[in-house]
């Protein structure tokens, strides 16, 4: 073999040893840019649509927001929030931090172009949370991510406003069949089945909505 | 001034007669007709003697491909549509079961969307029916399979409802019932009457699936399923992920295993029944 052939490969060589190094490299780089941007997206997303929900009763405490854990199920996750006293008030702050904070994206079953609407608690414990289209349009179709949508709301409200007995989901202010094609969101989903304090809320029980 | 009197009451008496009699000819050539509908005479055989009434209707299992139509279900980023494959899971499920031996119905074989009463009215027409419906999901493990039965609420116990008409559905009956023993079901509560028989048919065939799909679930798990809240017979999905699989044609060569599940499960629960017969092993209403 011709000695220019020789340092023809030998470069080829270490050109292609590089070119593997640095794309594991490039690799890890865009999938680190990729989550900083979603980041960002989410934080500037929150700024927009939901800004925080203070009141005068508001008390830092450890809140139990349930997000997804690996596959096929969701788990609870300890954070430091200022949570009301007020029944609809702190369900309207944990589904806040449940839409907007999830620690990483993929632990996100909400999704992040959600708008909690409305939110009502009716005398008999019934929580009514009226949330946009986005929940319904952007959720994945299909059984186990609707499961797990609404999950992650019953159980966010459940473990945080221990009053509530049930919840019924609207989007856009009306009943919906299903929520993505699969989870019925006609009849009402277990909360407490034994609530543990005034269900209604000391402002008047009607509710408030987040506008 | 009489004579022509009587004579004219005379004609229309006769012309009344004349009328009348046909009328009443045809009422009495109705009788035997109308009474061929109820058996009134102890000389007419009984529309269904018991003789008849085959000791055990057969098994049937309806096969819902969900989705359909506009519907397109989960559509993945190859232009795969949840609904075509579900169809094809379904066609092929029903070769696998007819194959051993049981009476299979699909819920639509074509690209039509019956809606979910729809679907749920078919099933309901069969006693001894099982009621299984077809998904694939957006998410979750590649190539791995969940079954889920219908998780049930709590009751309603809200005042508008006392005063709401809702639906009846009639459980399936097998053999003739006076009124007085049909058990009505409320339509969107159909299923609740058949959790029990609903999760052990789920969790048989999860067992099963899990054995073949490596990465699936060990338990069946429950749902708030629109598809299964308004079958009367025991009634599950099974949901495979997933519709962005890279690998098309494993979802779509899943249906003998599938079909194989189903009829194991089948086959437990009917045994059970069978060594059973007389008690309420298969989840009837109650």
């Amino acid at each position: 073999m011709p000695r220019a052939a020789k340092i023809a490969l030998l470069v080829l060589a270490v050109a292609v040893v590089i070119g593997v190094i640095s794309f594991r490299g490039l690799r890890r780089r865009v999938s680190v840019l990729k989550d900083q941007d979603q980041t960002a997206d989410e934080q500037a997303r929150q700024a927009v649509l939901a800004p925080p929900i203070s009141t005068p009763t508001d008390q830092e405490v450890a809140a139990t927001i349930f997000w997804a854990a690996g596959a096929n199920k969701i788990a609870p996750v300890q954070v430091q929030l200022p949570l009301s006293a007020d029944p609809v008030h702190r369900a309207r702050q944990v589904l806040l931090a449940l839409i907007d904070n999830p620690p990483t994206s993929s632990q996100r079953t909400i999704p992040a172009d959600t708008e909690l609407l409305g939110f009502y608690v009716l005398p008999d414990g019934t929580a009514v949370a009226d949330f946009s289209d986005a929940l319904a349009s952007e959720t994945p179709s299909g059984i186990l991510s609707e499961q797990e949508a609404v999950d992650s709301i019953a159980q966010t409200l459940a473990a945080n406003v221990p009053s509530l007995h049930r919840l019924k989901i609207l989007i856009h202010g009306q009943e919906a069949e299903t929520l993505a094609g699969h989870v019925d969101l006609t009849g009402f989903f277990d909360l407490n089945a034994t609530p543990t304090s005034a269900p209604t809320s000391p402002s008047g029980g009607t509710g408030a909505t987040s506008h | 001034m009489r004579k022509p009197f009587f004579l004219c009451l005379a004609v229309l008496l006769v012309l009344a007669v004349a009328i009348c009699a046909p009328l009443k000819g045809s009422r009495l050539s109705q009788t035997p007709a109308a009474s061929s509908q109820v058996p009134v005479s102890p000389t007419l055989p009984p529309i269904i003697s018991t003789s008849q009434i085959p000791a055990e209707p057969p098994v049937t299992i309806v096969i819902d491909a969900a989705h359909g139509g506009a519907d397109d279900g989960a559509r993945g980023a190859n232009g795969l549509k949840e609904k075509d494959i579900v169809l094809a899971l379904a066609r092929g499920c029903r070769a696998e079961l007819t194959q051993h031996g049981y009476r299979v119905v699909m819920t639509r074989d074509g690209d039509s969307d019956p809606s979910f009463d729809d679907r749920a009215a078919i099933a309901n027409q069969f006693s001894n029916a099982f009621f299984v419906t077809l998904h694939i999901a957006s998410t979750g493990t590649s190539n791995t399979v969940r079954v889920y039965y219908d998780r049930i609420a709590a009751p309603y116990t809200m005042s508008a409802a006392a005063g709401s008409s809702v639906p009846i559905a009639p459980p399936p009956q097998s053999t003739p019932m006076a009124a007085s023993q049909i058990e009505l079901l409320p339509w969107r509560q159909a299923q609740a009457s058949f959790d029990d028989a609903s999760h052990r048919f789920a969790d048989l065939v999860q067992t099963e699936l899990t054995q073949k799909f490596s990465g699936s679930p060990a338990n069946s798990m429950s749902a708030a399923i629109r598809d299964l809240r308004s079958v009367a017979t025991p009634a599950i999905a099974i949901e495979i992920s997933n519709i962005g699989s890279p690998n098309v044609s494993a979802l779509e060569q899943m249906s003998p295993p599938i079909a194989s599940a189903i009829a194991q499960a089948v086959a437990a629960i009917h045994s059970t029944t069978s060594a059973n017969s007389g008690s309420n092993a298969m989840g009837a209403p109650h």
